[in-house]
């Protein structure tokens, strides 16, 4: 017979037979016994979405006791369906009357419904890992730099991060506004990834679709109106547009290296966005930023596999789009520093970036991994065969 | 510890708002009478509702840490009877519900009862799918009909509506081993009747009776008639890109769908549509089968879950909401625009106000630096940093009063 109690036993030992084909003696059923404490009562029996975690949690390594505990016990995060019963779960008893979504073969669950499992796992993960320490800022240099750095945020934060720690604060009297950014193309990904890992973003293609749609770029990634607003503050003659991040140090003549931010694979990046939302959740006000950007990122760019990139239905838009960019800016009051056409990117030769966009499976499988190096007790196999790997 | 906590789950679209903010509102009365209703914001349970489910809502979330147990604290403090009530707690897992029960004092000497307010499928169905259309669905009332009929029910609109909604469901997930008679089913009387006649279920479960509360609430549900609906669903379509959350709750929500549009109340309502009735009538067949055999205490009736019957005429003059009277469409549009250009002429006087304010403050200004002491200052600076001794004096300066800053 084919019963849920012999099927989670069949699991904790670290068992990979998928529901549809487990079957036991009856006589073994009865032995297990019903984990359910009374008539009307469900118990806390995990559902299908946890019970397929753990199996395939199994398939590519051996997680610890604990863990196991953690995955049956864990909660379905986000909107979706409830627990879940399995299909032709003999030991369920009447089925006659059902109430509740129907049972599942549990292989036959999306990807996102067991990423509802997983992501809340990592997540509590990411708020235990907290963030590594980092040195004290320097008290300011009398010698200061007097500067603004903008633009892109994905660049323009970590370096604006490390003058300040060397001492080089942004502000001061008649300082420039330098707008830091790139080609298009990478101005996209650099606000997705932001918005992904601190605010909360749509996935990378829904939320290009929606920017095609209404045919505008998300501020982040506009110089030109960047440029605009400052103007309007500053002046024209304060502004200067940098379309080579490299060129930062030289321009403020400073001696040190500026950051550069990590290059994320897609489906890493995919799924900090998943999990960003729960840091916030269990982590509350005012920390989810710091422990996305300073615990979860410095280890998710060790994931290897593509960065993400613009589909190529969407690269006329993005071309149309940097051509205005590009004839605003050069055709404005302001200095543009570094070259110009930088900022058309891939219709430049030779400037073509090489990306893609994330798949679920592939993000499953990363859940899946992470989850297993997060536990100390627990142990990926050499092998895994899987996407992305 | 609470010698008794009345833990209220649901169901949305039953009263539950106008329930909240009596409670609310009301809440020293309350204590005064030995009852809690523990909150500081009005919307403290749903907060701890997020918590407990740890339900991501649009970045509100973060201010939901920690919500549920330090409500389940202040109840488990309390010498007397607690309330707690939030709707969407409605879809909350066996697991869940378990850890909020042990939290409030079930299991330790605390008597929890579990209210849940009804309301019959034929008109949830279409008050649901308003409920969606003012949170930005496009999708039509067709589609969210052929949804909610799915057996998978793995949809968003489907996995949510009847997690909030499926009664039997709804209790056996929360029940555990509370007996029968600490269930409780507060039912909403069928159109037409006494318009009290909900609040004075609700005062019967609650043990409300005695206290003499204030019932002016501003913070009721209110509904849109099939045009304003059809309009909304429309603005969805165009605007879902355009549109910033915070800008959608307070234009399109609350000044457009809640301020304006629902002032219309002459326009054909929205109801089930006559080829839904089968189906919405078997199954809540089965539901009221399955819990009258449980018997719970029902306030009200569990016929009353069988909807009324559609008359001849009402289902002759259904209007449907995918299809609507395009001159009535028209008419709620403009409606709408008036509104939204009156909003924005206010805007404007404030906006002209406000530079007003702005070139005020920039006079004030220039004549603090046209005043002898700024010049002074503004000199001194010149001259030091024209120099390098200057440049010393004015690092050493800095320095101490960098030095000062810390220690203060």
């Amino acid at each position: 017979m084919r019963a849920s109690s012999a099927w989670l036993a069949h699991l904790r030992a670290g068992g990979t037979t998928p529901w549809s084909a487990y079957t036991v003696a009856a006589e073994h059923v009865d032995r297990l016994g019903d984990r359910a404490d009374g008539p009307g009562d469900r118990g806390e029996a995990p559902g299908a979405q946890q019970l397929e975690v753990l199996r395939r949690l199994n398939e590519v390594g051996r997680p610890s006791a604990a863990l196991v505990d953690r995955v049956l016990r864990a909660d379905l995060v986000g909107r979706g369906r409830g627990d879940l019963g399995l299909a032709d779960d003999e030991a369920a008893g009447d089925t006659r009357f059902r109430i509740g979504t129907p049972p599942v073969d549990p292989a036959e669950l999306s990807s996102t419904e067991l990423l509802r499992v997983l992501t809340g796992l990592l997540a509590e993960d990411v708020v235990r890992a907290g963030v590594p320490p980092r040195p004290e800022p320097r008290r300011p240099r009398f010698r200061r730099v007097r500067y603004r750095l903008h633009g892109d945020p994905w660049l323009a934060v970590p370096m604006r991060a490390e003058l300040t720690r060397r001492g080089l604060p942004p502000g001061g009297g008649r300082a420039v506004t330098y707008l830091i950014g790139r080609d298009l193309t990478g101005m996209l990904v650099d606000a997705w990834t932001r918005r992904a890992l601190v605010d909360g973003a749509a996935p990378w293609e829904e939320w290009l679709r929606k920017l095609r749609r209404s045919d505008r770029l998300p501020p982040r990634a506009d110089l030109a109106r960047q440029a605009r607003w400052w103007a309007a503050r500053v002046g024209a003659e304060n502004v200067r547009i940098v379309t080579d991040p490299a060129l930062m140090p030289r321009i403020l003549g400073i001696d040190f290296p500026l950051p550069q931010p990590p290059l994320l694979a897609a489906d890493a990046l995919d799924l900090a966005r998943r999990v960003s939302p729960l840091v916030g959740l269990f982590a509350g006000p005012g920390h989810r930023e710091e422990l996305m950007l300073h615990g979860l990122v410095p280890r998710l760019a060790a994931t290897p596999g593509h960065p993400i990139g613009v589909p190529a239905r969407f690269r006329d838009w993005v071309e149309q789009r940097a051509r205005q960019v590009h004839e605003e800016l050069t055709g404005g009051d302001y200095a543009v520093l570094g070259d110009p056409d930088l900022v058309l990117g891939a219709s430049v030769p030779g400037t073509t970036r090489r990306g893609t966009s994330p798949t679920e499976p592939a993000v499953l499988a990363l859940a899946l991994r992470t989850l297993l190096e997060n536990d100390p007790g627990s142990r990926l196999n050499r092998v895994t065969g899987m996407e992305g790997a | 510890m609470a010698t008794r906590v009345l833990l209220h789950v649901g169901t949305p679209k039953t009263g539950t708002t106008y329930l909240q903010d009596v409670c609310f509102l009301n809440r020293e009365l309350l204590r005064e009478h030995g009852i809690l209703y523990p909150a500081e914001r009005f919307d403290a349970h749903f907060l701890a509702a997020l918590d407990l489910m740890r339900l991501p809502w649009g970045g509100l979330e973060e201010q939901a840490v920690g919500a549920w147990d330090r409500l389940a604290a202040e109840v488990r403090a309390f010498d007397g009877t607690a309330i707690v009530s939030h709707e969407i707690l409605a879809r909350a897992t066996p697991a869940q519900t378990r850890r909020a029960l042990a939290s409030l004092g079930h299991g330790s000497g605390t008597e929890v009862h579990l209210v849940v307010s009804a309301r019959d499928l034929v008109r949830q169905i279409p008050a649901e799918w308003q409920e969606n259309i003012k949170h930005r669905t496009t999708t039509s009332y067709a589609d969210f009909l052929a949804e909610l009929q799915e057996p998978a029910r793995d949809g968003t609109i489907a996995s949510w509506f009847w997690a909030v909604q499926e009664l039997p469901d709804i209790i056996a997930r929360w029940r555990h081993d509370l007996p029968a008679a600490r269930v409780h089913l507060v039912t909403v009387p069928p159109p037409g009747s006494p318009r009290d006649l909900l609040w004075e279920r609700f005062v019967a479960t609650f043990g409300l009776g005695g206290v003499p509360l204030a019932l002016d609430t501003d913070r009721t549900n209110v509904s849109l008639g099939v045009p304003e609906t059809y309009l909304l669903r429309q603005v969805n379509r165009r605007a879902n890109a355009e549109i910033e959350p915070e800008d959608y709750r307070e234009l399109v929500r609350e000044l457009l769908a809640h301020r304006t549009l629902s002032a219309r109340t002459d326009s054909p309502r929205l109801a089930l549509p006559p080829s839904a009735y089968g189906w919405v009538s078997s199954l809540t067949d089965a539901w009221v089968a399955e819990l009258d055999s449980q018997g719970y205490a029902v306030a009200g009736s569990l016929a009353e879950l069988q909807g009324a019957e559609p008359t001849a005429a009402a289902l002759a003059g259904y209007a449907d909401p995918d299809a609507p009277d395009l001159s009535a469409v028209v008419d709620a549009a403009a409606t709408s625009i008036v509104a939204l250009v009156g909003n924005v002429r206010r805007w404007r006087a404030n906006e002209v106000r406000l530079h007003e304010e702005i070139a005020d403050l920039h006079r004030e200004l220039a004549k603090a630096r046209m005043s002898p002491l700024y010049r002074l200052k503004e000199a001194v600076y010149r001259i030091l940093t024209g120099g390098r001794l200057g440049r010393r004096l004015l690092e050493a300066y800095y320095r101490a009063r960098g030095s000062s800053s810390r220690l203060a």
